[in-house]
């Protein structure tokens, strides 16, 4: 890789995924200290990290960043690249899952998961799931909003807590294809983007 | 310290003799120009803050000039005034270089130093200077002989006390400093006899070229620290900053630090934590050498410099 690459991200969760994921597809172990975590998606836009996009630039480099499209794909972009041309800066701007579809990176995660061999797990976490839209419709109209369903983040880490793997974001193996299919279809958005920078 | 230099041409020779160039020939003037090219010449905007507190511009060219004649006709640069008989890279007749202060609101010079490249390392200077202390270069390895001369003026302006108390931190048996004879001599409890600092670690004598430094300074002071952390134990450098920014905060003087270690940042940024009026008055700066825009300073104000820290951005290189 010649070329100036900082890959801006919002958490170590996003970082410790896309490092395996270059590694296992492009061959390229990217540096940690490539990586910048924002923090949040509203925090790319803090000095710091101005500064670290505008070094990109006075290096002739690209800034690839991967965030989460959250509930609105189109407004959480827009929102992005507004303020990315009011700061005349330049980025590469990728959304979990796969730039197309609401969610996040754990709706990507649960999409790659191996639900072949661990089928009972997924099934017993979707009746969990259903029990919580039950108690949702319950909860009061106007509190409704502040649940957080489904639960995702806790579908993954129940996922590797229950088969003894690392759950801590930044030491998971995605690697492992026992738990994770990097092969899957629902990656190839995600390496398409990434592969003219990698390869 | 282009900047420096410009009000304290000793900076200059200073600097050569830590890179260990002690001739001061065409060579060694080709250092102080990017890429060793005589046609990039540096040029620095400072803004200088006097005495009475108002503030004065300033803009500092370094030309190199291939002339015999001393000294050089001036030229109109359209940039500046300044003589610009350039040389190519290659060209060995360059034989003198030119620093030049100008004020910017008149143009005025401020301060001209030409530096001879015949090997004699002749140094002239025109215009105001400073005093021979205004610009102190700390390199990265101490030397003795500048501690002993600031200790002994801080002994006899009894001003040692905060650099004994840095000292009993780094290592409690310490009940005093001496200057005896032209030695630097430390009281250590339990001794039969005042021991010679060099007998003492690294980080004691790193610490205590720091601060001899540091306490002796003025608001017409600028100091530059290379290299912080080589020598000094990991428990001192919080004590360190703490002092150093106390100091600065009632003498005024201009600290700049350099460093690589991600550690030494970290107690920085502790120190400024835990004091927020410190917060306003250090600044971090990641200087790099750009493909697109060359060399630059990114500036870092305490909140971007902890928000690089806690996200473990990498900000040195």
């Amino acid at each position: 890789m010649q070329q100036y690459i900082r890959l801006f991200v919002e958490g170590k969760s996003d970082r410790k995924f896309l490092s395996d994921l270059i590694y296992c597809e492009f061959g390229y172990n990217f540096p940690e200290e490539y990586f910048v975590i924002t923090g949040g998606w509203t925090r790319l836009f803090e000095r710091k990290n101005i500064i670290e996009l505008q070094r990109v630039q006075d290096e002739d480099g690209v800034s690839l960043v991967i965030f989460d499209a959250d509930k609105s794909l189109i407004s959480r972009r827009n929102n992005l690249l507004s303020e990315v041309k009011e700061n005349l800066l330049n980025i590469e701007l990728f959304l979990f899952p796969d730039n197309i579809s609401s969610g996040d990176l754990e709706s990507l995660l649960l999409s790659i998961a191996n639900k072949e061999k661990h089928e009972a797990f997924f099934r017993c976490f979707d009746e969990y799931i259903n029990c919580l839209q039950v108690y949702s419709d319950k909860y009061e109209e106007k509190y409704k909003k502040e649940l957080s369903l489904p639960p995702r983040k806790a579908c993954v880490f129940e996922y590797l807590e229950i088969h003894n793997q690392e759950t801590k974001e930044e030491k998971r193996d995605y690697t492992n294809a026992t738990y994770w299919n990097l092969d899957s279809p629902h990656l190839d958005p995600l390496k398409d983007f990434l592969r003219p920078f990698f390869t | 310290m282009l900047a420096a230099g410009g009000v304290e041409p000793e900076v200059f020779l200073s600097l050569n003799k830590v890179r260990e160039i002690f001739k001061l020939d065409v060579d060694a003037i080709r250092g102080f120009f990017y890429n060793l090219d005589f046609q990039n010449q540096p040029f620095i905007k400072s803004e200088w803050l006097a005495e009475s507190g108002e503030t004065s511009l300033r803009e500092t060219h370094l030309v190199a000039v291939e002339s015999n004649v001393f000294p050089v006709e001036e030229i109109d640069t359209g940039r500046s005034k300044a003589n610009v008989l350039i040389a190519t890279p290659t060209d060995v007749r360059v034989n003198q270089f030119d620093l030049i202060t100008k004020r910017k609101e008149n143009d005025e010079t401020i301060v001209r130093v030409q530096f001879s490249s015949s090997g004699g390392g002749a140094v002239s200077v025109k215009g105001e200077t400073k005093l021979s202390e205004a610009i102190v270069f700390l390199p990265s390895t101490t030397t003795q002989e500048p501690t002993l001369r600031r200790v002994a003026y801080l002994k006899e302006n009894r001003l040692e006390g905060p650099l004994l108390e840095l000292l009993q931190k780094i290592d409690s048996r310490i009940v005093g400093i001496e200057v005896i004879n032209e030695r630097l001599l430390v009281d250590v409890k339990g001794t039969a006899k005042l021991m010679p600092l060099g007998l003492l670690g690294d980080g004691l004598k790193k610490a205590m070229s720091i601060m001899a430094t540091i306490i002796g300074t003025d608001s017409s002071t600028i100091v530059i620290i290379d290299e912080i952390e080589n020598g000094l134990h990991y428990s001192v450098h919080k004590e360190l900053w703490k002092d150093i920014i106390t100091i600065i905060s009632r003498t005024r003087a201009q600290v700049f630090v350099t460093t690589h270690n991600i550690e030494t940042l970290k107690y920085l940024q502790e120190v400024l934590e835990d004091d927020v009026e410190f917060q306003p008055k250090v600044r971090c700066y990641n200087i790099a050498r750009t493909k697109k825009a060359g060399f630059k300073a990114y500036k870092y104000t305490y909140k971007d410099f902890e928000s690089a820290l806690e996200m473990e951005t990498e900000i040195r290189n």
